[in-house]
This record gives structure tokens, sequence and C-alpha cells, in this order.
């Protein structure tokens, strides 16, 4: 049983290796596992521990879908090798679920119906969740820059700036 | 798609490094902050058999400024950007505001949050894509770029540095560890304008201006151009044609008639060439006259996008 981690210090490797020893926080627990060097982060967390809240789009960086938090900044899951995140501590939707830290947010895309085939959800509410935790009361400029690495192929993007907006607005929604 | 399988390597010293590069040469590739290489990977556009990744190699970390305490006159404060310094920190950091404002104001321009929280300066320069706006920017500066290798160091001006399309000076032996800023003048005008499909997107066309305003005079002008051709382009004929010209919308637009002298621009999957150069020369025209402060304003028929 491994001590717990100081924050994000990545071990050294020395030779090449195919299979990649790591452990990292996932969601508060510690994890230890071995990796395919190829594996990308959100293929091990979606298939090695079953947290598939971080869902696979493009794969190629573009779509957003995969956005998780590594050591607390918004990351792309698929742009990310299992091996890097070594040391790390990554949040997934799952976590931040289960901890209630979004629940206003989650209360607020259910009453706006910010989602709607619920795809982009997991990321969107990631993504805008990081914004409320740097800015109390964002502007909808600001809403929209956060979430423009974020397709919602829906094209739902008014109702989930409506959500993210009457989460300090009264509580109120909009129409 | 996936990666395709590799090895993957996390030396903690240059030295480890470089006995890597020297073992596998171009079957490996440096791995920074992997927000180019590993959609390129996904898209199995490349298939190295190794992945050396720096991130443990700490002084690639750092912004730093050197101070000139010694000859105020000759030599300038420089500021030094280290390979691995991202996106995000360039994005924040006043020192990178002073030295190279061009820089700082692209930043915002490039992908988005959840990619610049990780992607790397350095990786951007090495990778070298003609639409990107980091190794124009860095152009635009006229920065110098450190290369190290088992046998020592070498500086490279940003000029000699980008040769083609995802080309750069950087030899299989050597890493880029740096890029040295000079501190502007007091004064110094900067413009930076791209034109995209989407923000975020790769620019459709884009440059940077930079110079000092003088009685009207524009003084050490220079002009970069990207996502116009295979690398960066550096303008020689507009620029040479401004030189003690008034700049005045007349001056602007009989500089901008020389634009096809300037440079030679590529079509892409989107935009033909016509359509670049159309783009480039209305960008350009709205640069130079925000360089003078001067509003843009459209006449019946002109170029409008």
């Amino acid at each position: 049983m491994s001590k717990l981690m100081q924050k994000s210090i990545p071990k050294s490797i020395h030779e090449p290796q195919e299979r990649i020893d790591i452990e990292l926080k996932v969601n508060g627990k510690l994890v230890n596992a071995k990796v395919l060097a190829r594996t990308h982060l959100v293929d091990f967390l979606r298939e090695d521990l079953g947290l598939t809240g971080a869902h696979l789009g493009c794969e190629q960086g573009v779509c957003g879908a995969c956005t998780i938090l590594l050591d607390g900044a918004l990351v792309r899951g698929c742009l990310v090798l299992a091996a890097q995140a070594d040391g790390t501590e990554i949040e997934t939707i799952e976590g931040a679920f289960q901890s209630g830290r979004l629940q206003s947010l989650i209360d607020a895309f259910q009453q706006c119906n910010a989602a709607q085939c619920g795809f982009c959800s997991p990321a969107m509410l990631l993504t805008a969740g990081e914004l409320l935790t740097r800015n109390s009361k964002p502007s909808r400029e600001e809403i929209r820059e956060q979430i423009s690495g974020n397709y919602c192929r829906c094209t739902g993007y008014q109702a989930i700036v409506n959500a993210v907006e009457s989460c300090f607005t009264n509580g109120g929604t909009h129409d | 798609m996936k990666s395709p399988s590799f090895l993957y390597v996390r030396p903690e010293s240059f030295d480890a490094v470089f006995a890597l590069l020297a073992e596998y040469g171009d079957d490996a590739k440096i791995l920074a902050g992997g927000q180019s290489l590993l959609p390129s990977l996904n898209m199995r556009l490349s298939a190295p058999a190794v992945l050396i990744d720096i991130s443990l190699l700490q002084e690639l970390k750092e912004i730093k400024e050197v101070k000139n305490i010694e000859d105020s006159n000759k030599a300038k404060d420089t500021l030094h950007v280290g390979a691995l310094v991202k996106y995000c920190e360039i994005e924040t950091s006043s020192l990178i505001e002073t030295y190279a404002p061009l820089l700082y104001r692209a930043l915002p321009f490039v992908a988005h949050k959840a990619v610049r929280s990780r992607g790397t300066f350095g990786g951007s320069i090495a990778f070298a894509d003609a639409a990107s706006e980091t190794p124009a920017m860095t152009l635009a500066h006229e920065a110098i770029f450190v290369l190290r290798s088992a046998l020592g160091e070498r500086r490279v001006r940003a000029d000699d540095f980008f040769l083609g399309l995802y080309e750069t000076a950087i030899q299989p032996n050597e890493i880029l560890v740096r890029a040295e800023f000079k501190k502007p003048h007091l004064g110094q005008r900067c413009v930076f304008r791209e034109i995209m499909r989407r923000k975020g997107d790769y620019a459709t066309v884009g440059l940077g201006i930079r110079g000092y305003i003088n009685q009207d005079i524009c003084q050490d002008l220079r002009i970069v151009y990207f996502a116009v051709a295979d690398k960066p382009l550096v303008s020689t004929r507009v620029v040479e044609v401004l030189r003690n010209r008034k700049m005045d919308t007349a001056g602007i637009d009989f500089a901008i008639s020389y634009l096809e002298e300037d440079i030679q621009v590529y079509g892409d999957t989107y935009h033909d060439e016509h359509t670049k150069m159309h783009l480039i020369r209305v960008l350009l025209k709205r640069s130079l006259l925000e360089l003078i402060q001067m509003e843009y304003a459209p006449t019946e028929g002109s170029e409008n996008v």
C-alpha cells in the first residue's frame, strides 16, 4: 500500500517501456495501475475504472466531450496519456456529482432544459463549473467564451448559457 | 481514433534525453504538452517508436527576466521563455505582455481553455504549424531560439528557424530549450488580428504588426503573416514601401497595392489562394489603420469581409 502522494510529481522512467506503472488520485481515491503507453487518460478512466461520464467524441481535441479536471485545470482526456497523469489528481463528473459541488449547476441545467441528448453535458458542467469557481458572476460573453471549446451537437447553447447564468441571477430561469 | 503503439519514457535529465535521441534518432518524438502531437498520433499522421516525455526538465518551465546591469546602452534586458511554459501561463504573464505583446495578444485565439492548460510554447514552436499564432508572433518579435544537444548550445534567429511546413532548424539530436525576447522600447505599437471560422480554430489568415509611429512615419515596422503559406512570412516589400512614407490612408493603400510582391499565398482545403490573398489584404489594411489609430471605414464596393 503506497502512501498518499505529494502533489503532482510524476516518477522518472529511465528506459522506454510499453507498459507504464501509474499512481494517481481519481475523484479523491488513490489508484495504482499499469497502462499501455498509448492509452489515453479518458480511455483509462472509462474502461479501466468504469467512469464513463467523460465521453469520447472526436478523439482529436476538438469536440470537448472528454473534458475532465487534472490538478484542477480543464484538460482534454483524449489529449493526455494515462502515463502522463502519473502523480496527478483527476476529477471527473462522477466525482463532482458525488461531492455535490456542482449540484446547483446540475439543477439549473435541468430547469433550463440545457441537456438534450446529454452527450456534451458532463463536460459542459465541468467546464462551466470551472468558470464559476473563478468568477462568481460571469457575463454571457464570458460564459460563451468558456464553453467555446465544447460542442453541443443538439445546438442547445442558448439554454446552456441560460442555465449557467441562472446560477447567480436569483435562481431565476429563462424562458 | 487511438494512437498507434509506442514506447514511453520520462527522463529526468538533459543527458538522458540526449542519450535517447542518439539511440532512437528520428524514431523518437519529444512529448511536451502533447496538444498537437497527440492529435497527430490519434489521426495516425505520425507513428514514432518512442515518446520522450520531457516534463521533468524543470529548467524548461521558467519565464525569466534577465536584466542587463553591465551596460545599459548596449544590450537590452531579455526575457527567457522556457519551452515548457504553458499557454495558460503566457496568457496571464505581465512579463510576456511587456516583452512580447503580440504573443500575449495572440494567446486568447489559440484553441480553447482545456487545450491552453496543457499546450506549451515550445511544443508549438517545434511543431511549426504554418497556421499557428505562436510561431508567427515569435517571428514578429525576432526572438532567438536556444537549441541544446549533447554537444552544447546554439542560438538560432527566428528568421532562420522556420523552414517550411512543420519543418524547423531543430536537428534530430537537439531540443528547444527556450526563446529569448529583447525588451521593446517604450511606445512600440502592436496589432494582432486574425480571421477564423470559429474562435479557437486555426486562422484562415492572420498577422502581427509592430512598429513605432513618429510624426506619421512608422519606424522599425515589422509585419508577419501566418496561415498564408507553408510557414509564417515576414513582410519585405510592403514594409519597404512604407519606409519613410507618411502613414495615412493614402500611404497605406499605396503600400498594400504591393502585397502581391510581398508574399506568395497558398490555398488550403477551405480557401483557395485568391480568397486568402483577398482576406489578408483586408486584414492588413484594417491592421495598419489600427496601428495609426484610425477607424476602418469601408466604402461602398470596397473589400468587405
